[in-house]
């Protein structure tokens, strides 16, 4: 081939000689890649071929070749292939000799720029995440299918299938209260549906523009105070729309110590979208109550996020993003990505909808929700809350957006209010994700992790609820 | 002066001033995951790049790319200035 | 290719068995374990924001999430398409920069190409960096992969005044090169005929 790829002899010559030692395995690449890889000291392929009786052979002959340079070898390497590039792009490339400046250049540079970028961020996150989704999802559009649910849907499911099943228990399973139509289909369309299809067109439409990375720019330094690097801000933004998702997501963390901190502050401190819309819905007709959740939880997400920071080995993630030029979006790629998106989720959710349901009622047949829930009445006394809120823990567990819903419920009814509700939504927020993230915890996490973050979830979420009552309480602050 | 626009001609990147062109001259990072990403990004030795940003994160410009790295990895890049703003 | 060197990478991480029982979630894992394949199989690489997804909906017709931000692809998608009357599997990957994967999602592209037999890889770079991104394509030259290059967003480089030759890049690099604005569908038609003499290629070689 006239256009192979020659390195600088010593390298050239360490690739013969691992090439001479690498056994003919039908390896799908070739061993003159497979010897550059070992060169480069790829930990895949190293710990791979560790076994293998010419192994040291190996090492030696890459210590050898590094006393040739004084940079390390992957440079060398790749300063060779890069001039190939370049050289080729040469030839191929026809450009004018100006160079045209970036479009937008102007918005770019407001967006980065630290005076006027955190106004701007400040104004995307409280226009694009509080009001479109939190008030206009999780409040509006809520109300509306909610509504609807309740006078035109529920009613007639409830008779139907009063009438195809004249068993009470059957009845349960299908409707009335907990059932797989009235509770679970109620809940994933009238509650999570549009809090979900509004975070993920502004999740979409900040992706497309190219906002995403300038706003890890701006979060870097903050992120490293908290053991992260900005690059987390987008799980972390994600897991406002669904903790799950975002867990998978935290695959793209470099280290491993940067997942493990993403993945709890994800369990304990993100509300989900369909979580952050109920609570903003009932807390935000009081404002004060609404002031004391904010700042609690963002108090709780720097001070546990700096402490596991301090406490896991390691340090902080470096950060390096490239920045795509701001583009105008298209809305048919919004609207495409939104629905790809949605389709997911629910293919995810739904089956868990119904499975929570159907788990509810078996709890409830056999009795075991009843103890569930009566070793859990304590503990609401305990942090000053109604003993009927007992459930809402419980259920939250199924879906975290069950317990805010089923606080809502708690609240329309007359049961919870005041400082109860500040208590309640503080507590639900930061207890432990619900079974879906769990089930993504164990499987980005390992069970190990799983298991120990969900533990100090848990306690956490209870002790800080009562820390927080008795303050609210000495403090006499009045909703 | 006669060092005057000589002696800080090899710079890590973290010591220039905003808007400084200049090239690169050498990556060395203890890390050798942070060399190896920044060349995968397609940083390279001779390669000249512009320095538009400091804070919150260092913003630099190469042709038609623009990335934003930490301190930690600007530090791992040495630049020869070509001009200083 | 043998399963038993593919194990420890294919395999999904350990995942509590009642969750399996259960039916959640376990799907995902089981596409990673497609060794040994009857069909043209081929995957789709490159660095992120190139436009991979895109073109992956084209030639398969199954939506999956189209992202410019790194990570929002992190496991491998696939879909087919009838290319020259057989069965074609496409492989969509998260992005990667080079063959030393750094992050996790880029161990996923890494795997698909080092583990499995494919029938083409295709390269999909940004002909706005194109010299940035030929690193990786020499490198998978190197490795001696079968690669098809695709330069895509033409569109946008030719706002900036750049033009390329693609049958000049295709001779310096002796593999064959689509250019491409996968988001007006600008030589989708040329791309999916270049992976046509592909498919029929490797009909003849079993004839043989």
């Amino acid at each position: 081939m006239s256009n192979q790829l020659f390195y600088v002899s010593p390298i050239e010559a360490a690739i013969t000689r691992i090439e001479s030692l690498l056994d003919d395995t039908h390896n799908p690449i070739s061993r003159r890649s497979i010897a550059l890889l070992l060169l480069q000291k790829d930990p895949i392929l190293s710990s791979q071929l560790k076994q293998e009786p010419y192994f040291p052979e190996i090492e030696r002959i890459i210590a050898h070749t590094q006393e040739y340079f004084s940079e390390s070898l992957s440079l060398a390497i790749a300063q060779s292939r890069h001039q190939l590039a370049m050289a080729i792009e040469q030839d191929v490339i026809i450009q004018p000799q100006e160079q045209r400046t970036f479009q937008y250049e102007w918005l770019h540079k407001l967006t980065v720029h630290p005076v006027s970028g955190i106004p701007i961020l400040v104004l995307v996150l409280y226009f694009g995440v509080y009001q479109f989704v939190g008030v206009f999802g999780g409040g509006t559009l809520v109300d509306i299918i909610e509504g609807f649910f309740e006078s035109e849907i529920n009613p007639v499911v409830n008779s139907i299938v009063a009438i195809i099943f004249p068993w009470q228990v059957m009845q349960d399973l299908f409707a009335n209260d907990y059932g797989i139509f009235t509770l679970g289909i109620r809940y994933a369309v009238a509650i999570v549906l549009p809090v979900v299809t509004t975070f993920f067109l502004m999740f979409s439409l900040l992706e497309d523009s190219g906002y995403l990375p300038r706003l890890s720019l701006l979060a870097d330094r903050l992120f490293k105070t908290i053991g992260l690097s900005g690059r987390s801000i987008i799980p972390l933004i994600l897991g406002l729309g669904c903790g799950t998702m975002a867990t998978l997501v935290t695959r793209t963390l470099e280290s491993k110590r940067e997942r493990i901190i993403a993945t709890l502050l994800l369990a304990l401190t993100i509300p989900c979208s369909a979580q952050l819309g109920v609570i903003l819905a009932l807390l935000s007709v009081e404002p004060t109550a609404l002031f004391v959740w904010a700042t609690v939880m963002v108090t709780i997400f720097l001070g546990i996020g700096f402490l596991a920071g301090k406490i896991l080995p390691g340090k902080a993630g470096c950060f390096y993003i490239e920045i795509p030029p701001l583009r105008l979006p298209r809305l048919q790629a919004i609207l495409t990505k939104t629905y790809v998106r949605l389709k997911w989720y629910f293919a995810e959710i739904l089956p868990l909808f119904i499975f929570a349901s159907v788990l509810i009622w078996a709890g409830k047949l056999t009795g075991l929700f009843d103890v569930l829930i009566r070793g859990l009445e304590p503990v609401m006394l305990w942090l000053g809350l109604p003993k009927e809120a007992a459930p809402t823990f419980l259920y939250g567990f199924f879906r975290r957006d069950y317990g805010a819903a089923g606080m809502f419920e708690l609240h329309s009814s007359g049961i919870l209010a005041g400082q109860q509700l500040v208590v309640a939504a503080v507590t639900l927020t930061l207890f432990i994700p619900c079974i879906a993230q769990l089930q993504f915890m164990l499987k980005e996490r390992g069970v190990k992790n799983t298991i120990a973050i969900t533990s100090f979830v848990v306690l956490f979420a209870f002790s800080l609820g009562y820390i927080l009552n008795q303050l609210l309480t000495i403090m006499e602050v009045g909703f | 002066m006669f060092t005057e626009g000589f002696s800080v001609h090899y710079s890590p990147l973290n010591f220039l001033g905003n808007k400084t062109q200049g090239v690169i001259t050498a990556i060395k990072n203890q890390d050798e995951k942070i060399v190896k990403k920044l060349l995968a990004m397609g940083f390279h030795v001779g390669m000249q790049i512009t320095l538009e940003q400091k804070f919150p994160v260092f913003v630099i410009r190469a042709g038609r790319t623009r990335i934003a790295i930490d301190k930690d990895i600007a530090s791992s890049i040495k630049v020869r200035v070509s001009n200083r703003n | 290719m043998d399963c038993h060197d593919c194990h420890k990478s294919c395999q999904p991480k350990p995942q509590n068995s009642v969750w399996k029982l259960l039916g959640f979630g376990s799907k995902k894992s089981a596409k990673s374990n497609f060794s040994r394949h009857s069909h043209t199989t081929i995957a789709l690489v490159g660095s992120p924001n190139v436009g991979k997804s895109l073109l992956f909906n084209l030639l398969t017709g199954t939506y999956v999430t189209v992202s410019n931000y790194p990570g929002t692809t992190v496991e491998v998608a696939q879909g087919n398409r009838i290319i020259a009357g057989e069965k074609v599997t496409f492989f969509d990957t998260p992005g990667m920069y080079s063959l030393i994967p750094i992050t996790e999602e880029e161990k996923v592209a890494r795997d698909l190409i080092m583990n499995e037999t494919l029938d083409l890889v295709i390269h999909v770079v940004d002909a706005k960096h194109l010299g940035r991104m030929l690193n990786l394509t020499l490198q998978l030259i190197e490795a001696e992969l079968p690669v098809l290059l695709v330069v895509n967003m033409m569109d946008e480089a030719k706002k900036l005044g750049i033009w390329i030759d693609e049958n000049q890049l295709a001779n310096k690099l002796g593999i064959p090169v689509v250019t491409m604005a996968a988001a007006q569908k600008v030589g989708l038609k040329k791309l999916i005929a270049k992976v046509a003499d592909y498919v029929q290629s490797t009909l003849l070689c079993v004839t043989y």
